[in-house]
């Protein structure tokens, strides 16, 4: 895996001085670009229709979080061209996502282990909702 | 700058197009290169909005009651409609890259003009919805009105922070449409040179990249809409 | 001179005949030319002397704060109310002194001033990627620095440079303009690590594979990493804490049903890998140094350019390390706990390389030599005492207290802005086309380090023994620590003052710099010094590694060799 990572990295940067590499832009088909726009529009449609309906409280999240990841990485790789550009743009992206989830699971991991322990030190919840009924009470 | 590139023994047998900048090798280096740092400036773009996702987690996970009330509030039928824009405005960006691939000059220019009209669009509904909030006193923070959004309609008792589900909407929406109108902003940009002729198969790195930042716009408001209108 | 003895002709020297071509500095004149210019070792130096300039600002804020608490009490021995200042002004004293050092200073410090300068030059590439956009990242960069002015100006900011919530959100002072500032500064630093991230994989010369790069570069690399992936997160923390502020839209601020913890999780999540935005770079610079200076392959050369990376990526695991107090959940603090001593390892790779190159080497104790082991001192003293404040229970003790201060100014002080110094000695001759005064520049190391261990290893023992960060007065057994310490800050400016009059006086009359005093091996020696407009008479070919040196001689003088 690590070789593949490393050929890469180096193929993508090889072009400096060598002259062009892929300089050729990849025309896709018309009907290619209507077919994935198509295919946005029925997701959408898909993910309206499911929130109108009403699924149970976990269950829609998650279908409405898979719908829009398919509809992302559609438009990722074909209107982006991702599929067909250099895989080191990928990567960056990628990675990008992979920092974005660090930051996600490490300050969830806090949130929803607080007073796991000592359940005096979880102030949020309890006290800072109470806190916010005086206020909106005093408005 | 100087042209030193006459004594660059390298440069002797290349092409040398006039839009190929002196530091540069070939039209091939100045591309990847453009497009190198567009892709480093989403992967930045991604992690900017990172911080509103996760306040919206978080938000989620201190008031539940709070969202899955409050989000009733919005209209899901115009952001769905605002989604159609914005998926469409992606197919007509998408075209325009294609048009330069191909060489094509009223393909860039109308179809870019078309993603200008349909981000326009965008904005205008992005308009309405926010006068509506602004009527009825569901705004961010302090200026959260609850007697006014009553009067409005709204449930009698929010539970819950329901000032902190508009914070979150207004600034998430809000940053989101700036980004739109600098999209917008950088397609009239784009309008003029394509017009002046800047643009070709070879050398269509800007119009590129604006694409690209485009459907970053785009692949935001796609897990936006969800969240924001529609998630019970 | 020994200058040229181990220079290895290269296709470089082909155009010896351009000798009289005008270098970069004298190509162009007026100032004008200078606001326009898009010449990357002419931004360089227009950075060094931002950067430069406002170390003298924070440096006389440092000073200020160290004279205050010469006395325990603010009326200390006066009879008056006040000794010096009042709390309220210490309190923004210290604030900008903090800000201004770490946003202005120590981040764009050696990435944007010698990393735009050498960049370009050790690729063997003509300029950077995208040259139009570092100028601007160049005035993005003022901007953002004059905003931080308007804040100092309209009543300046207490808040510490963390700009914790709820403090933050409800003090009286301008804090808007300062998160402005620092916001803008954002965007300068996010620019620059695009441009070099790109330049590093596309401007490459032929022949420069990933495995010849010098290890400066590698660390830039590494650094622009951090810079293109954290900032951003500042930015919207910024962007969210000046809405809070403006509009108590209730995110971080508990009174309105937030969470001021959040706040310090997307703070740090920036703050702490832009720690590393500002020590990987003297990492890379330290490398240069010692291995120039040792005049021997560097050892463990792929582990070193690794280990950037590595510390790169680990440094986005450990931010709650700076939470363990703050209301963190016990399971997170483990955590980020046990992820911190993992960032030990990396940076003891690196450390041990540059111990081991020595080792064997035809040492030459230049001035720039001095610094850098100045740097291996310090900051292996800066590192250690991290593991302690990185063990859970002994940061309980140690957490807010003087001891966390002396910390960080072993790493950022003693480390970078030690390697930031040697640097400037180290490529002086190339930037400038003059030599320094060698034994001026070892008299001021001498104060630098002597006055930078008064200064802070007396900190270390006012923090075991409790004494807190950020105060303005303190009980009175602490005085003759404080004391101290606060004479190790007036040598320290006493050194970095001799600096600045030893380097002004080489501009005018220094001794005139060959290509390559130092004998260095990497691309950026092969031009002229200084260099010509568009760096090199001739495309340069690489076909060796930034380090391979010539088998040593031992026949010869070691040490001091000018």
């Amino acid at each position: 895996m690590f070789q593949k990572l490393r050929s890469l990295v180096l193929k993508s940067s090889s072009a400096a001085h060598a002259g062009g590499h892929g300089d050729e832009p990849h025309v896709l088909p018309l009907s290619t670009y209507f077919a994935v726009f198509g295919t946005l529009l029925v997701l959408t449609i898909l993910t309206v229709v499911v929130s109108v309906i009403g699924l149970p409280q976990p269950a829609a999240i998650i279908v409405a979080m898979i719908v829009a990841i398919i509809k992302a990485s559609l438009v990722v790789l074909w209107f982006m061209h991702l599929k067909f550009d250099d895989r080191f743009y990928s990567l960056i992206f990628v990675i990008s996502l992979f920092f974005l989830a660090l930051f996600f699971v490490f300050t969830s991991m806090d949130v929803l282990s607080r007073g796991h322990v000592n359940p005096e030190e979880n102030a949020f919840s309890q006290d800072g909702q109470l806190l916010r009924q005086e206020y909106m009470k005093k408005k | 700058m100087g042209q030193q590139s006459s004594s660059h023994a390298s440069t002797a047998g290349h092409h040398h197009p006039k839009y190929l900048a002196h530091h540069f090798e070939s039209m091939a280096q100045q591309n990847a290169s453009g497009k190198l740092g567009m892709w480093l400036f989403l992967g930045q773009e991604v992690l900017f909005f990172s911080g509103l996702f996760l306040a919206y987690v978080l938000g989620r996970i201190f008031y539940p009651e709070t969202f899955l009330a409050a989000h009733e509030l919005l209209d899901w039928k115009l952001g769905a409609l605002n989604t159609i824009f914005l998926l469409t405005s992606s197919l007509t960006m998408a075209l325009a890259v294609r048009g330069a691939q191909v060489n094509s000059k009223p393909q860039m220019f109308y179809n870019i003009l078309a993603t200008l009209f349909l981000g326009g669009a965008f904005m205008v509904v992005k308009y309405i919805e926010y006068s509506h909030k602004f009527h009825d006193g569901l705004l961010p923070g302090h200026f959260f009105d609850a007697a006014k959004a009553m009067h409005n309609g709204a449930p009698a008792n929010i539970p819950g922070a329901p000032a902190i589900f508009f914070a979150i909407y207004f600034v998430m929406t809000g940053t989101h449409g700036l980004h739109v109108l600098i999209g917008m902003g950088l397609m009239i940009w784009l309008l003029v040179r394509i017009n002046r002729g800047d643009f070709n198969s070879e050398n269509h790195v800007y119009l590129e990249n604006v694409g690209l930042y485009w459907h970053i716009v785009d692949l935001i408001w796609i897990f936006l809409f969800p969240l924001l209108y529609l998630v019970r | 001179m020994e200058s040229n003895r181990n220079n290895m002709t290269q296709s470089a020297h082909a155009g010896t005949a351009g000798g009289a071509e005008p270098n970069y500095i004298n190509a162009h004149k007026g100032i004008w030319s200078w606001m326009t210019t898009v010449d990357h070792k002419r931004l360089g130096l227009m950075y060094l002397v931002g950067v430069l300039g406002f170390f003298a600002v924070g440096g006389i804020f440092a000073l200020l704060v160290r004279t205050q608490l010469l006395g325990p009490t603010n009326g200390w021995n006066t009879g008056k109310q006040e000794w010096l200042f009042s709390g309220d002004t210490y309190n923004k004293l210290f604030t900008l002194h903090g800000a201004v050092m770490v946003f202005l200073v120590i981040i764009p410090s050696i990435p944007a001033s010698l990393g735009n300068f050498f960049l370009p030059l050790m690729l063997g590439a003509k300029d950077v990627a995208f040259p139009k956009l570092n100028l601007m990242s160049f005035y993005v960069y003022i901007l953002g620095g004059t905003f931080l002015l308007i804040s100092i100006a309209t009543g300046a900011v207490d808040t510490g440079w963390t700009f914790y919530t709820p403090y933050s959100t409800t003090t009286s002072t301008s804090v808007i303009s300062a998160v402005t500032g620092v916001f803008i500064l954002g965007f300068s630093s996010i620019l620059t690590g695009v441009n070099f991230i790109v330049t590093i994989h596309k401007m490459r010369a032929p022949g420069l594979t990933w495995v010849r790069l010098p290890l400066f570069v590698w660390a830039q690399y590494a650094t622009s990493l951090i810079q293109v992936l954290a900032t951003p997160v500042l930015a919207i923390t910024l962007m969210l804490l000046a809405i809070e502020r403006t509009m108590g839209i209730g995110i971080f601020d508990p009174k309105l049903g937030g969470d001021p913890v959040l706040f310090q999780h997307f703070f740090w999540f920036y703050s702490h890998p832009a720690v590393y935005i500002m020590i990987l770079p003297a990492f890379g610079v330290i490398s240069e140094i010692i291995t120039v200076n040792s005049r021997k392959q560097i050892f463990g050369y792929k582990a070193i350019a690794m280990s950037s990376v590595a510390i790169a990526v680990i440094g986005f695991l450990v931010w709650g390390h700076h939470m363990f107090t703050s209301g963190q959940s016990e399971l997170a603090s483990a955590v980020f706990s046990v992820l911190t001593f993992a960032v030990a390892i990396p940076t003891a790779i690196k450390v041990f390389s540059w111990v081991a190159t020595m080792y064997g080497g035809s040492i030459r104790l230049n001035s720039a030599m001095w610094y850098a082991l100045a740097f291996l001192f310090l900051f292996t003293i800066g590192g250690l005492t991290g593991l302690f404040l990185g063990t859970l229970s002994v940061d309980i003790h140690l957490h807010d207290t003087y001891f966390v201060v002396a910390h960080f100014h072993y790493v950022m002080m003693g480390g970078t802005m030690t390697a930031f110094v040697g640097a400037l000695h180290h490529w002086w001759p190339k930037m400038t086309g003059r030599m320094l005064n060698e034994f001026w520049g070892k008299v001021s190391c001498f104060f630098v380090f002597t006055g930078f261990n008064i200064t802070f290893f007396s900190q270390f023992l006012l923090g075991t023994k409790g004494m807190p960060r950020r105060y303005a007065t303190y009980l009175p057994e602490f005085q003759t620590w404080h004391q101290l310490s606060t004479l190790g800050s007036y040598l320290l400016g006493l050194g970095f003052s001799i600096t600045l009059v030893y380097m002004i006086a080489s501009l005018i009359k220094g001794e005139k710099a060959s290509r390559n005093p130092w004998g260095g091996r990497s691309l950026e020696w092969e031009t002229d010094s200084p260099p010509i407009e568009h760096n090199f008479h001739v495309q340069p070919v690489v076909k060796h590694g930034p380090y391979e040196f010539p088998e040593i001689d031992h026949s010869m003088s070691t040490g001091g060799g000018h």
